[in-house]
């Protein structure tokens, strides 16, 4: 007599409505990933192989590759290139570095100092300002004969000193107020991960005869490792986004030493030149850049926490 | 009841979707304002319908700095005369950034900032805007501005008056340098710059850097006066559109940039409109190259710092030899438009009710005294008109000069940023004119206006 084989359904009922329920969470999100981060980058591959003025009732022409070519004899170009990376770099490091050291004192444990809460919030508090406002009061700090920095200098008997026109001082300028508007973020995670570090840790560290920057190199660096990793990453992709920014305060000058990217792209795709597509081109330039450094960067840090 | 959850919402976000697809229409009565014609003007009346209308809403792309301050008051005054409209200031100033990404979906402001530029063709081409040729507010402004902003026979904008480039000077620094009378062409210019260097306290020069308007009248004067005299009215235009002007060719204007630029403030390259206001009340600099349409704050400021407006002088910039007459760049203002863009007939009323609203004296006289330019609108009465002393003195002069467009009415944007950052770096003492002249040189060439 033949045995009777009773298969096991491959899902049960439960576990197919709980794939369905998983599903349907992620509709909403996936829409509006779809509408307007996928669709978007879509169009902008598209506009990036065509002429176009960026006007709907003007017909596109397909060009291929003609505007990626055309990128590298825009005018200012190399320097545009230079000041982005200086740009993003000086960020990065500025911002990381600083908000790090920031980070330690605001977390002492020890009693007897100023309100911790209201000190972090002081820190906080540039990250809350929009960026268009940020860039023309630091321009407004910066004017040559009526800015508070020059005026402060004269007092102490210096000479002003002209911020937004000197080559190579600007790139610092805009950096500057980019690195104190950026910080206030990434202080908070560097203080959620100097939290999460166990006490226990720095008591037997202690024990051992550990002295203070044994401490800090030993033990508080390596654990705080992800959240230097999750810090270069944001503040990286978000020094290359800047774009309000340093450009309300320098308007790029000296040249174009201090013209980043994202200003290119808005100024091709939107300032009227009629070249939309170099725009798109430009864009695509950015995005690939952005990836392949936050992919470098990750895989990079990643494998120092590992170490750590 | 779990997986009822993301199915709600994911109902609740396809209705969010589609329910901003209805095109923002508005719905109720549409009864028509009326209108009357008497003796050139129009007035349209919106307020003597018999029942309550529904209140709609039109965006105003017209807000410029100079007149900014007075915006709360015009909007008041019109919005308690049509209690059914309101009118909201979209944009930040005429820039063409805001009007390329909103013609880029197809749509424009209901009133709209137009010049003579790509992005205001574009969106008359596209026929976001209207012709505004059969409109009665177009016979109180003269032939010549109507020209000014006709295309393919379509009168595309109404313009707010006449802009000219002027020097404004502080004549109680002058008078500290030695000099009792502003000077009156490019060697006394010279001479006043140096004088003011050695013997006062006061920058000679500053101009709005910052503004590519104002950045380029630097170096448009000079090459105005250069070569016009020799070509004749009108041929620096046809050659700037064509893309046919080498710069690096006229090397006396090259050298001439060379010579004023040191004497330009630190930071002027990068100064705004407002900075340059300040600089002058503060007295930090004597001289200031700016257009008509800063009179007022300039003339106020100037007075401010040397005492007496009687120590507050304009003049045409003098760009020109010895003996020779001085050539000025002028521009038909930036002018208002009217949208073409289909909406419901409210809005559309509304929209022509405005329109006719701020081209009436009563109406516009807060747009023309909060400027202080060149009037343009003919019903303007005289005791409509506020001017500065000053200003008045150098009407007649800048109607006499010859003259060359502004850059604005003939240049690209690629030409535009390329030009106006290489003057900024003379400016600023980051580079020779040579070097700036073949930049424009090389810039014009391949890309002008005959380029299409």
């Amino acid at each position: 007599m033949e045995k009777a084989i009773h298969k096991k359904p491959k899902h049960t009922r439960f576990e197919r409505n709980r794939l369905l329920t998983g599903i349907l969470f992620l509709v909403p999100s996936t829409i509006i990933c779809f509408l307007f981060v996928v669709l978007p980058v879509l169009n902008v591959i598209k506009y990036s192989f065509n002429e176009w003025p960026g006007i709907d009732t003007v017909p596109m022409k397909f060009v291929g590759f003609d505007n990626y070519a055309a990128v590298p004899k825009t005018q200012g170009f190399g320097e545009m290139i230079v000041s982005t990376i200086t740009f993003a770099l000086g960020v990065t490091i500025l911002t990381v570095l600083v908000s790090f050291i920031v980070a330690m004192a605001l977390d002492k444990r020890d009693k007897g100092r100023i309100n911790r809460n209201l000190m972090r919030s002081m820190w906080f508090f540039p990250c809350l300002l929009g960026h268009a406002v940020v860039g023309i009061l630091w321009r407004i700090m910066y004017h040559y004969s009526n800015g508070v920095i020059n005026k402060t200098i004269v007092q102490l008997g210096g000479k002003p000193v002209n911020w937004l026109e000197t080559r190579v001082l600007t790139n610092f300028s805009i950096i500057v107020p980019t690195v104190w508007v950026l910080m206030g973020m990434t202080i908070v995670i560097f203080l959620a991960g100097l939290q999460s570090i166990p006490t226990e840790l720095y008591e037997a560290s202690t024990i051992d005869g550990a002295n203070k920057s044994q401490v800090r190199r030993f033990i508080t660096i390596p654990m705080m490792a992800p959240s230097i990793t999750i810090n270069v990453l944001t503040t990286s992709i978000a020094a290359f986004k800047m774009y309000e920014l340093p450009w309300f305060i320098s308007l790029g000058l000296p040249g174009y030493s201090t013209r980043l990217l994202t200003q290119r792209i808005y100024f091709f795709g939107f300032e009227n030149t009629g070249q939309m597509g170099i725009g798109a081109a430009l864009s695509m330039i950015l995005i690939l850049t952005i990836t392949l450094i936050s992919l470098l960067q990750f895989v990079f840090l990643r494998k120092r926490e590992d170490i750590f | 009841m779990k997986k009822f959850i993301p199915l709600f919402l994911v109902l609740v976000m396809a209705i969010a979707l589609f329910a901003g697809c209805d095109g923002g229409t508005t719905t109720g009565q549409t009864t028509t304002g009326q209108t009357t014609t008497k003796s050139g003007e129009t007035t349209t009346e919106g307020t003597t319908t018999d029942a309550p209308r529904e209140k709609v809403t039109i965006e105003a792309f017209m807000v410029g700095d100079d007149w900014v301050d007075e915006w709360p008051a015009f909007k008041a005054k019109f919005e308690s005369e049509y209690d059914w409209i309101e009118v909201i200031e979209v944009g930040t100033g005429p820039e063409a950034g805001f009007l390329q990404s909103r013609i880029a979906a197809n749509d424009i402001p209901d009133i709209v900032s137009v010049d003579n530029t790509e992005v205001s063709y574009q969106a008359l081409d596209a026929g976001l805007i209207q012709d505004l040729s059969d409109k009665e507010v177009t016979k109180n402004i003269p032939q010549a501005y109507l020209d000014a902003f006709t295309r393919d026979g379509k009168i595309f904008g109404l313009t707010q008056g006449a802009a000219f480039t002027c020097l404004y000077v502080n004549m109680a620094a002058l008078k500290e340098a030695g000099w009792d009378a502003p000077p009156a062409d490019f060697e006394e210019l010279l001479a006043v710059c140096q004088d003011l260097k050695d013997k006062t306290a006061y920058a000679p020069l500053t101009v709005a850097g910052d503004k590519t308007t104002t950045a380029w009248m630097v170096y448009e004067g000079i090459i105005a006066n250069e070569v016009s005299p020799d070509w004749g009215a009108g041929v620096y235009e046809e050659k700037f559109l064509a893309g046919e002007i080498n710069f690096t060719e006229h090397t006396a204007a090259t050298e001439k940039f060379n010579k004023i630029a040191p004497f330009f403030m630190p930071g002027s390259a990068t100064n705004k409109e407002d900075d340059v206001t300040a600089l002058m009340t503060d007295g930090a600099a004597a001289m200031a190259i700016a257009g008509n349409w800063t009179a007022k704050g300039l003339v106020e400021g100037i007075t401010e710092a040397a005492g007496s407006e009687e120590d507050v002088a304009v003049i045409l910039v003098p760009f020109n030899d010895p003996g020779e007459q001085v050539w000025i760049s002028i521009s038909p203002e930036t002018a208002w438009g009217l949208s073409a863009v289909d909406e419901d007939d409210n809005i559309e009323e509304a929209r022509e009710i405005y329109f006719n609203w701020i081209m009436q004296p009563e109406n516009f006289k807060f747009v023309q005294n909060a400027r202080g330019t060149v009037p343009v609108l003919t019903t303007l009465t005289e005791d409509q008109i506020v001017l500065p002393e000053p200003i008045k003195a150098v009407v007649p002069a800048m109607n006499d000069a010859p003259f060359v467009l502004m850059g604005f009415n003939l240049w690209t944007e690629v030409f535009r940023d390329a030009a106006c950052t290489a003057i900024r770096d003379v400016i600023s003492g980051n580079m020779t004119a040579e070097n700036a002249v073949k930049v424009m040189s090389d810039t014009l060439a391949t890309s002008n206006r005959s380029e299409g």
